[in-house]
């Protein structure tokens, strides 16, 4: 009887070159390329004439210089070769590994955004776990300043009283391809954000559980994610105060069902309202620290924003930035797409959403004339205060010719979407005002 | 080959499919072999400026079994920036020197992506300069 031969799988070949000297480096290299591969095996070809046919035909329109840089439709900016996701279709890929897509503004329609169309920003690989849908082994640590540290499985995850509600997750960089000069990073447009329905525990009831100490000041999230080459683990925290709100919960339900591998199966944070990066995907581990946490990920220029208005173009010093936290007055138009076309008289729904972080958002206005008049449209108030509010309003147009419908939105606190772009090195927190161009009998 | 092997895992699971089996597992040692190579691809070498005379062969990174100096600017660019992330992110940029430097000496000290000389640094600097830089010949019309 001939001998079976050995299982040619990429662990044996790891092992292989292990055994034969490979280099730690060579090793890790091998590693990203085999997440590379296993990512591209659920990578597809074909998605961009849906994503064109999603824009309308305006996009000779856009090239001509009439719509500024605001408003040049996305995929213009996209490749013919680049790849799609199969469970995001339509996500327009800014990289590919790792990952990140947004998504078009009028795909974000939905008030509880569906898991098809949540935006993704990975800094790392996707973890096996997460792709093979496997908890073997999954445990969530709560230690550093608590009374009793815990080790909790998903079962005892779920035993505990649960939540669902819908809730903001927004990248800081979303609306940095905006900003003028450009600065680095993703260029994302108005796409990476979304709303879904989150079910999970409050952090605060774990929390309590685990009994936090008068020196607890500051959360330090870890996740399974596998970081490129030597990159340090991604790591971001948030103030004791945040963690114990109500609507910080540690969600292991997205839309009604699992979470997906790439918002973070078994199990991520949601920090509604803050920057996404508070909201680590694929969670195995909340550090309480006593102080404000000093990853990475939380010093020099990342996720920090400068404490007074800097010269567009210039890097402030370090001391002069503040680690950013949560978000501001924002508006999306979801309804008309970009680009549509109308006739003169038609009453056209527009619609969108509005948010403003950890204040209320109090109107939103309309313009069509590049913001000498206004219209105020009916504002109804979200479900919870981290979820989007929904505005509505109809226009029409007794003239042909080409307009903008601009969105602008004020909070509670007399703070308004501005028309430019205030600036900054790093391009967070970006909410100029969404201008949408649409063209009536022309 | 090896390139279409990384990405497009349907090569072999079709090959399976098919009763090519053995033929298959070959194509997949073979591609374990060339894993640590980065083939510098062909889509990447179409239209952009300065660099007409890119090779096809593999380039070998990390442990630097080829000499950078033999790289054009272009393969370098794509053998060390490519070794952690695709190139899109960095096509989709339009940054000055300053901004490259910062991206650049980023790379190295804060997220342990690569080693490279000063020479080096000063070979994709300007390369990324000249293609992904202000102006920028790929597009999206400055502003």
């Amino acid at each position: 009887m001939r001998r079976r031969p050995r299982e040619l799988n990429w662990d044996f070949l790891r092992g292989f070159l292990a055994d034969h000297g490979a280099d730690p480096v060579d090793l890790d290299r091998f590693e990203v390329f085999r997440s590379r591969r296993r990512f591209f095996s659920r990578v597809g070809k074909g998605g961009l004439l849906a994503l064109f046919a999603g824009f309308g035909s305006g996009a000779d329109a856009a090239l001509n210089g009439l719509f500024g840089r605001g408003l040049i439709p996305v995929a213009l900016a996209d490749e013919a070769d680049k790849p799609t996701v199969p469970d995001k279709p339509g996500m327009l890929v800014h990289i590919s590994h790792p990952i990140s897509g947004e998504f078009p503004p009028h795909l974000l329609d939905d008030d509880e955004t569906p898991t098809a169309r949540h935006y993704v920003r990975n800094n790392g690989g996707i973890p096996d776990r997460a792709i093979d849908r496997n908890l073997e082994g999954w445990t969530l640590t709560i230690d550093g300043e608590v009374q009793r540290p815990l080790e909790l499985s998903i079962d005892e995850l779920k035993k505990m009283p649960s939540v669902s509600m819908p809730l903001l997750i927004e990248c800081a960089g979303n609306g940095r391809a905006l900003f003028e000069p450009r600065v680095r990073g993703n260029p994302w447009r108005r796409g990476a954000i979304a709303c879904s329905r989150w079910t999970g525990v409050r952090l605060n009831d774990v929390l309590k559980r685990a009994g936090l100490k008068d020196s607890a000041k500051y959360t330090a999230h870890y996740g399974e994610d596998p970081p490129i080459g030597q990159a340090k683990p991604f790591s971001r925290g948030i103030p004791i105060k945040k963690a114990m709100d109500d609507h910080t919960i540690i969600a292991y339900g997205m839309n009604g069902e699992d979470l997906s591998a790439h918002n973070g199966y078994p199990v991520r944070l949601v920090v509604p309202g803050w920057v996404g990066s508070c909201s680590q995907k694929w969670l195995n581990r909340i550090w309480i620290r006593d102080k404000e946490h000093d990853s990475q990920k939380m010093r020099g220029y990342s996720y920090r924003v400068p404490t007074h208005p800097v010269v567009p173009g210039s890097r402030p010093p370090k001391s002069s930035m503040a680690v950013a936290t949560s978000w501001i007055v924002k508006s999306l138009i979801t309804r008309p797409t970009a680009n549509d076309k109308f006739s003169v008289g038609q009453k056209i729904p527009v619609a969108g959403h509005a948010w403003a972080g950890e204040d209320a958002v109090a109107k939103v206005l309309v313009s069509t004339d590049y913001g000498m008049h206004w219209q105020e449209a009916k504002l109804n108030p979200p479900p919870n205060k981290y979820a989007w509010y929904r505005w509505r309003t109809e226009l029409s147009f007794a003239r042909k010719g080409y307009y903008e419908i601009w969105a602008r939105a004020f909070d509670d606190k007399g703070n308004a979407q501005p028309f430019r772009q205030p600036w900054n090195p790093k391009g967070y927190l970006g909410n100029v005002i969404h201008r949408l161009p649409v063209r009536v009998n022309i | 080959m090896s390139f279409i092997v990384f990405r497009y895992g349907s090569t072999f699971k079709s090959c399976c499919r098919f009763g090519l089996l053995r033929a298959a597992r070959c194509l997949r040692l073979c591609s374990a072999a060339a894993l640590l190579m980065l083939t510098v691809c062909d889509r990447h070498d179409s239209g952009r400026a300065s660099d007409k005379t890119v090779a096809s062969q593999p380039v070998v990174v990390g442990s630097k079994p080829v000499s950078s100096e033999a790289m054009t600017p272009k393969q370098m660019y794509v053998a060390y920036c490519s070794a952690c992330h695709t190139l899109e992110l960095v096509e989709s940029q339009r940054l000055d020197r300053t901004n490259w430097e910062w991206v650049m000496d980023d790379v190295v000290n804060e997220y342990g992506g690569t080693w490279i000389t000063e020479q080096e640094r000063e070979i994709l600097i300007d390369y990324l300069v000249e293609n992904f830089g202000p102006a920028g010949d790929s597009g999206e019309a400055a502003p």
